[in-house]
């Protein structure tokens, strides 16, 4: 039964989704008029049937009689009012919800009105009740004053039609008293409701320029993201090395960069991650792979090392112009006939030697870029002989940090389970069944996830 | 007799304690937070006015995780400690493989005697 009436109740509407999407105020007003009717609906089907005690208290003893017909009055007025209640929760907002905010005025109006008559008609203080619905109405719904007026006004029209026709002595002195508290009721109620459209009328043009603002930033982001991914190189192959590699940005903008460079017959891989999250990072790290690719076109036999010496005095200047703390881990490799030498800190360098059953690690040295004005004594070359189907994974935290903060972070000695596991495949399919293993580990991802893996030919 | 603060944001937690020789913060739990730097400098200033003059360990032995945006307020407190030619030691452990990897990276910043990085 409860089931039975919450499914009855429940609306199937989205309404702040509605407000949060209407492209012109009308359609915003007719989803808030939609909205608060729900609360001018839930208020009446309350207060009606409540204020018969106040019947119950008040009645004179000669009406007692009349207690079953107001009471009946009241049920009739509550039931129509719950059905529209119904009849909104389970309609989508129109140009025509307004109109039931005049019927509800009427519904309930008609039940005092009646009331009144029974009770003296003019001299009855139930008018007073009349005020409280034009308020109530007029207050609750967002509509133009032009409505308050035209429904405050019918609540009089009603008023004063049935009590002239009812046979009863007509006091002026009351009528016009009675009329001039109604009349300034109607007044006061539609100037204050004029206030309020406008003031919804603004609010709804500060949340259009709001979203606006928020589209046009979500686009620079996408365009952002676009560009870093867009960035990273297509899988690459020589006669000397097969190089693979992916990028998954997280949400945000993050600060991956991985790089095959191809010059001459020098190839080079980069690997890095700068701090932090957003634009900024985002920025810094199109800096670097402009930079480096520059550097590498002037000089592409240079030392590890000394690339990145050059790099970080780039580097630190345009941190300092854009007044951002920021810093890159970065290993550059460069990838000779028989060898690789390599400099700079960030994660381990991972080896899988050809027919090997274990994993070789080689922690990188050095420093991070943008830190120092100077890391030249900070950057030394590592040599590391390289033989024919040698595989090196090159990898950001994005990937071992998955699942971190519930106790059960994928961490480096999973990723190099799933290296070793998999070595055999193809470079892409490596490195997609390393991603794999990695999301089916957990599937919220945090940080950009990188993956470089090249093999000697 | 020293006394000890607590001091957390999120998940991350600073338990300082005010020896007689030196001022020694403990790092707990985890940084994670994108801009950690306003609530770390704020709060290193406020330390500092408590004790200007005696050594600082920042032990990070027991903290769980510290993000890339935490390493930069930490190199703006032994910047800070440098110039001030004051003695800090960043302590941290060489066990576990992500402090090894983001504090060593930090010896750059070491001035034997003035400001120490050990891992331990």
């Amino acid at each position: 039964m409860i089931a039975w009436i919450s499914k009855i109740f429940k609306s199937n509407i989205d309404l702040d989704e509605v407000l949060v999407t209407a492209e012109n105020f009308a359609d915003y007003q007719n989803a808030l008029i939609h909205s608060w009717l729900r609360t001018l609906f839930i208020l009446g089907a309350t207060l009606v049937p409540v204020f018969f005690l106040l019947d119950f208290i008040t009645i004179p003893e000669e009406h007692i009689s009349l207690l079953p017909r107001f009471g009946l009055y009241r049920a009739l007025s509550t039931l129509l009012i719950v059905i529209q209640f119904i009849v909104i929760t389970k309609t989508k907002p129109n140009h025509f919800n307004y109109l039931h905010g005049y019927l509800f005025n009427v519904a309930v109006s008609l039940a005092i009105v009646l009331m009144t008559v029974h009770l003296g008609g003019f001299e009855s203080s139930y008018y007073a009740g009349l005020n409280l619905v034009v308020i109530a109405v007029n207050l609750l719904l967002p509509w133009k004053a032009i409505h308050s007026f035209f429904n405050g006004f019918l609540t009089i029209a009603l008023y004063v039609g049935f009590n002239a026709f009812s046979d009863q002595n007509i006091d002026p002195k009351v009528l016009i008293n009675n009329l001039y508290f109604m009349s300034s009721t109607v007044i006061i109620a539609s100037s204050i409701n004029h206030v309020k459209y406008i003031l919804i009328q603004k609010d709804f043009d500060s949340r259009r320029s709001l979203k606006a603002a928020r589209d046009s930033l979500w686009s620079e982001m996408e365009v952002a993201t676009q560009i870093q991914t867009a960035l990273v190189p297509p899988n690459f192959r020589n006669a000397g090395y097969e190089i693979a590699t992916k990028m998954i940005p997280a949400d945000q903008v993050g600060g991956d960069y991985c790089d095959i460079i191809h010059n001459g017959d020098e190839t080079w891989v980069m690997i890095g991650d700068v701090s932090g999250h957003g634009v900024e990072s985002g920025l810094i790290m199109m800096m670097t792979q402009t930079s480096i690719r520059t550097i590498l076109t002037e000089n592409p036999n240079i030392k590890p090392s000394e690339l990145l010496i050059y790099l970080n005095k780039v580097i630190i200047e345009n941190i300092a112009l854009l007044k951002v703390d920021r810093y890159l881990t970065l290993t550059a490799i460069h990838l000779r006939k028989d060898e690789i030498v390599y400099a700079g800190s960030h994660q381990d360098l991972i080896v899988k030697r050809d027919g090997k059953d274990k994993l070789e690690t080689y922690p990188t040295v050095g420093t991070w870029i943008g830190m120092l004005d100077d890391v030249s004594v900070y950057m030394q070359d590592r040599t590391l002989p390289i033989n024919k189907g040698d595989t090196i994974l090159l990898f950001t935290d994005g990937i071992t940090e998955i699942g971190f903060g519930e106790k059960d972070m994928y961490g480096q000695w999973r990723l190099e389970e799933s290296f070793i596991k998999n070595a055999h495949l193809s470079l892409t399919e490596l490195i997609d069944k390393m991603i794999a293993d990695a999301l089916d580990h957990k599937t919220v991802q945090e940080d950009d996830i990188s993956l470089l893996v090249f093999r000697k030919l | 007799m020293s006394s000890v603060e607590i001091h957390e944001n999120g998940k991350l937690k600073l338990e300082v304690r005010f020896e007689s020789q030196r001022m020694v913060v403990k790092w707990l739990g985890e940084s994670k937070d994108r801009e950690p730097i306003q609530f770390i400098s704020p709060l290193f200033e406020r330390l500092y006015q408590r004790d200007s003059s005696n050594p600082i360990l920042l032990d990070f032995t027991e903290l769980s995780y510290l993000n890339s945006s935490t390493v930069t307020p930490i190199v703006k407190q032994l910047e800070k400690a440098r110039k001030a030619n004051r003695k800090m030691e960043i302590r941290y452990s060489k066990s576990l493989k992500w402090q090894d990897l983001s504090f060593s990276a930090l010896k750059v910043f070491a001035i034997p005697g003035l400001i120490d990085i050990n891992g331990v």
